[in-house]
């Protein structure tokens, strides 16, 4: 869906193994909580955060360093 | 809003929770991957003015254009309601914290339990950016993981002076709400001075969705909690580069300093 709210949201993508598993639509105020349900002690999956331009912003592997 | 026009927004919000309770529909999220098990399990849904957020307990929609929000929840008890609406009234007499406008509340029954359904406007008709919205302004990671070499102590600085006006800004709304939740013997509300909650408009700060939680939690409970999801925030802010490891544990000494004498 294509509209001038599209600034207000980013995609996550889902990678397992390497390959991309999902895509999805997420409001930027709720990044966070997205970050939460993929990203905990002993998940092996990858989230990428990407802005509604396609630029890559975020990997989950940053918490990773902690 | 009309009669009608509540019924037809209670209908979908109830729609949309059979909709998420669907596997087909969990399956469409998740993938069957694994996913954290201390949280709830949540999916969101844009349509062309907001999102609906989807959730076992929890079912709303945002309007993006105008700050409405509708939503039903699950658990729930009438002090939360009363609570927060004090709380609302308070900021309004004092003008020192703005929160979310409580329009309208009712209790609906799913399936033979009741939920609460609500209505709720951000306090400038426009639902703001929040916490999230200042990282994108952060210099951007190089291949979102390594810091941007062009962070200076200037910036990491500003980033120190953010955090703890953001500690500042919760003195008089916890101050407030923990007058209230004693008042009328109950907790906190979990999520009440959380970062994320905070939201930033035209006029200026305001607090979000922390109408969710339930008024139950004690101070000390809620100091740890409070201080713990802080510290979370400033540890992801360290690896992205705006802060280190001094200027963390100056942040934190702060806000225990104010945090704990409340």
């Amino acid at each position: 869906m294509d509209n001038d709210l599209n600034g207000c949201f980013v995609t996550f993508e889902i990678i397992k193994d390497g390959n991309l598993y999902n895509s999805l639509l997420v409001p930027i105020s709720l990044i966070h909580d997205e970050f939460q349900n993929w990203k905990f002690p002993g998940s092996t999956l990858e989230v990428r955060v990407k802005d509604h331009t396609g630029n890559f912003r975020i990997s989950s592997k940053i918490l990773d360093q902690r | 809003m009309l009669s009608f026009q509540r019924a037809i927004f209670i209908k979908e919000l109830q729609d949309k929770l059979e909709y998420w309770m669907l596997p087909a529909t969990q399956e469409s999220f998740y993938k069957g991957l694994d996913t954290n098990p201390l949280v709830p399990n949540m999916g969101i849904e844009r349509n062309a003015d907001g999102y609906f957020y989807l959730s076992d307990n929890l079912i709303s929609y945002c309007n993006l254009r105008n700050g409405y929000v509708i939503r039903i929840r699950k658990h729930w008890t009438l002090s939360d309601w009363t609570c927060y609406t004090q709380l609302y009234q308070k900021g309004v007499e004092t003008g020192k914290f703005r929160i979310d406008i409580p329009l309208y509340r009712e209790e609906i029954s799913i399936d033979n339990h009741v939920w609460e359904y609500a209505e709720l406007q951000t306090p400038n008709n426009d639902y703001g950016t929040n916490f999230n919205n200042d990282v994108f302004e952060w210099p951007e990671l190089i291949d979102g993981i390594t810091p941007n070499p062009s962070i200076n102590d200037t910036l990491k600085d500003s980033v120190v002076q953010y955090y703890k006006e953001f500690i500042d800004q919760t003195i008089e709304l916890k101050t407030c709400a923990l007058e209230i939740a004693i008042n009328n013997n109950v907790g906190l509300p979990k999520n009440l001075t959380q970062l994320t909650n905070r939201f930033k408009d035209t006029i200026g700060y305001f607090w979000s969705d922390f109408d969710q939680d339930q008024w139950i939690n004690n101070n000390s409970e809620f100091t740890v909690y409070s201080l713990a999801t802080l510290e979370g925030s400033m540890r992801f802010a360290q690896v992205c580069g705006v802060l280190d490891e001094p200027r963390v544990t100056d942040c934190l000494t702060y806000a225990r300093s104010k945090w704990t004498t409340i």
